[in-house]
């Protein structure tokens, strides 16, 4: 379901707001119960995650109005507009190096994900919850321990910003995404997971291309003279 | 084939179909989903459906000066100065205005207060004396903290009101303004923005001759006074610009923005959304009933 009315009607705390972003809730929610069942994750997982999947619903209106994280509502309406018409919102001008926008970019990745309703500015934080979700799963088979990797999604900052529908967490996940690639030598996906960075935040894309740069040219980790002719 | 061993895919199926034989395909889930019909009923018949009022208005040329201008000192000056220029466009003119003290007072006192705050009166004794209802907790604070409450309903009120309810937005780059509210009364809300449009637009004309016949009195005690032929001349073409001014604006005709559409309601409800209310009371019931029956089967291994 599409709120193809969401420029004009945000359901700002209404009993229908959260008849919506529960439903967002119980279809993710189901998703974590279904990989318990299947031997995916562990039983604190699923307690874990069931936990963090309900915070949006506590956040968004209830602890922090919106209207403090405006650009919430940006990238909310660009996603409805896209789902309902194709097109983008009427508001959402620019084209950053004449390969897109950003608010476009963050929509159609939030909006990407199959959730039942995109209603309100919270469908987007349960589709950031999604792909926390998902690194979480891809992240534990690095580790012997799955509690260890919980804990790193326990952390207060990573619970508050997925739990908004802003970019940070794909900005977060993609840095990390990017990263261990990087580490484990797969150079094609680090740099697929970098390249939406220069859309998302420059400046974080700034940064992660200098550690590639270092890492595949300069081959910087191999030795301190090549380390040094880098800098 | 070695990733599909690991992966153990037979046994996932079997444990898939046994999870979705176990906890979805039961007899509870259908009576959750008889639950959830019954509920979305019920909130679909409790909530009044709410409507979109809006109008679009185009800018209207406000450009009076520029056949009066004659390239001489006066048009220097208002290069320089600016007596009359203003660099806000026709739409963010209007949204001043629209959200002004002075425009709800006017609008005030046409009777638009009694219609909104109390019952429709029109008589001036009645509408201002609405009496405003506090909340016990507003009653208390004001209580404790010493200070007084109002007690009747006023234009701030109604200013309030209007900055609330009505939006006004424009596209970048395009010169047409739309309008809008969401309302439960769709023929009041059309009425009254109606209403705002017009006093609105009457309300800048007349303040706008207002300061052009301030500024005509004020130039002409100057150009007494002025000994410099060249002040003179730009003193009286700025007296004739403002008087051309004045000619423009005491007319009948709209000054900021021309009504292209004007307010009308949607023809369909905007909430409540009834097909997404009955599909996520459905997830939400049908997910209860899951986690229900997993808790019961499961409460060993969970805790």
């Amino acid at each position: 379901m599409v709120n193809e009315y969401f420029s004009l009607h945000s359901y700002g705390g209404t009993l229908e707001y959260y008849l919506f972003e529960l439903a967002n809730f119980s279809a993710l929610a189901f998703f974590v119960v279904f990989l318990y069942k299947l031997n995916y994750i562990n039983s604190n997982s699923l307690i874990a995650w069931l936990a963090i999947f309900f915070t949006p619903l506590i956040i968004n209106y209830f602890i922090i109005p919106p209207s403090l994280f405006g650009d919430q509502f940006q990238y909310a309406a660009e996603a409805m507009s896209l789902k309902a018409s194709g097109t983008s919102a009427e508001y959402t001008v620019g084209d950053r190096f004449g390969i897109g926008n950003t608010v476009t970019l963050t929509a159609k990745m939030l909006g990407a994900v199959p959730l039942p309703n995109y209603m309100t500015v919270t469908s987007l934080a349960f589709a950031n919850k999604f792909y926390l979700f998902i690194t979480f799963l891809w992240l534990k088979r690095f580790f012997s321990n799955e509690n260890e990797v919980l804990l790193y999604f326990l952390i207060p900052s990573i619970i508050l910003y997925s739990s908004m529908g802003l970019r940070d967490t794909l900005c977060i996940l993609l840095s990390l995404i990017f990263i261990i690639n990087l580490l484990r030598d797969r150079y094609v996906f680090a740099v697929v997971f970098l390249s939406p960075l220069l859309l998302l935040k420059i400046q974080v894309f700034a940064v992660l291309l200098l550690y590639l740069i270092a890492r595949l040219l300069f081959r910087a980790h191999k030795n301190y003279y090549l380390f040094m002719l880098f800098f | 084939m070695s990733i599909l061993k690991e992966f153990n895919i037979k046994e996932k199926i079997s444990i898939s179909l046994e999870f979705f034989s176990e906890l979805v395909f039961v007899k509870r889930s259908l009576y959750a989903l008889g639950a959830s019909l019954l509920l979305s009923f019920f909130i679909v018949q409790n909530s009044p459906p709410l409507f979109m009022v809006s109008s679009t208005l185009m800018e209207a040329d406000t450009s009076t000066s520029t056949s009066m201008g004659n390239g001489g000192a006066a048009d220097k000056l208002k290069l320089f100065g600016g007596l009359t220029d203003n660099k806000s466009g026709p739409a963010e003119q209007f949204s001043s205005n629209m959200n002004s003290y002075f425009l709800a007072q006017r609008m005030w006192s046409k009777g638009w207060g009694s219609k909104i705050f109390g019952n429709g009166d029109m008589n001036e004794e009645y509408f201002n004396k609405i009496p405003k209802r506090h909340t016990i907790t507003d009653r208390i604070g004001a209580f404790i903290s010493g200070y007084d409450l109002y007690d009747y309903f006023s234009a701030y009120d109604l200013q309030g009101y209007i900055k609330g309810t009505i939006g006004v937005r424009q596209r970048v780059g395009e010169t047409s303004v739309i309008i809008s509210t969401k309302t439960y009364n769709k023929d009041f809300a059309t009425e009254f923005m109606n209403a705002v449009i017009l006093e609105t637009d009457q309300y800048a004309k007349e303040r706008l001759i207002l300061k052009s016949n301030k500024i005509i009195s004020a130039t002409y005690s100057q150009l007494a006074v002025s000994k410099n032929s060249m002040i003179a001349s730009a003193l009286a073409t700025t007296i004739n610009s403002e008087y051309f001014t004045i000619a423009n604006l005491e007319n009948d005709l709209p000054h900021l923005l021309d009504i292209i559409d004007p307010p009308h309601s949607s023809e369909y409800p905007i909430a409540p959304k009834v097909s997404a209310i009955f599909f996520s009371t459905a997830i939400i019931f049908l997910f209860a009933s899951i986690l229900f029956t997993f808790i019961q089967k499961n409460k060993e291994d969970l805790w």
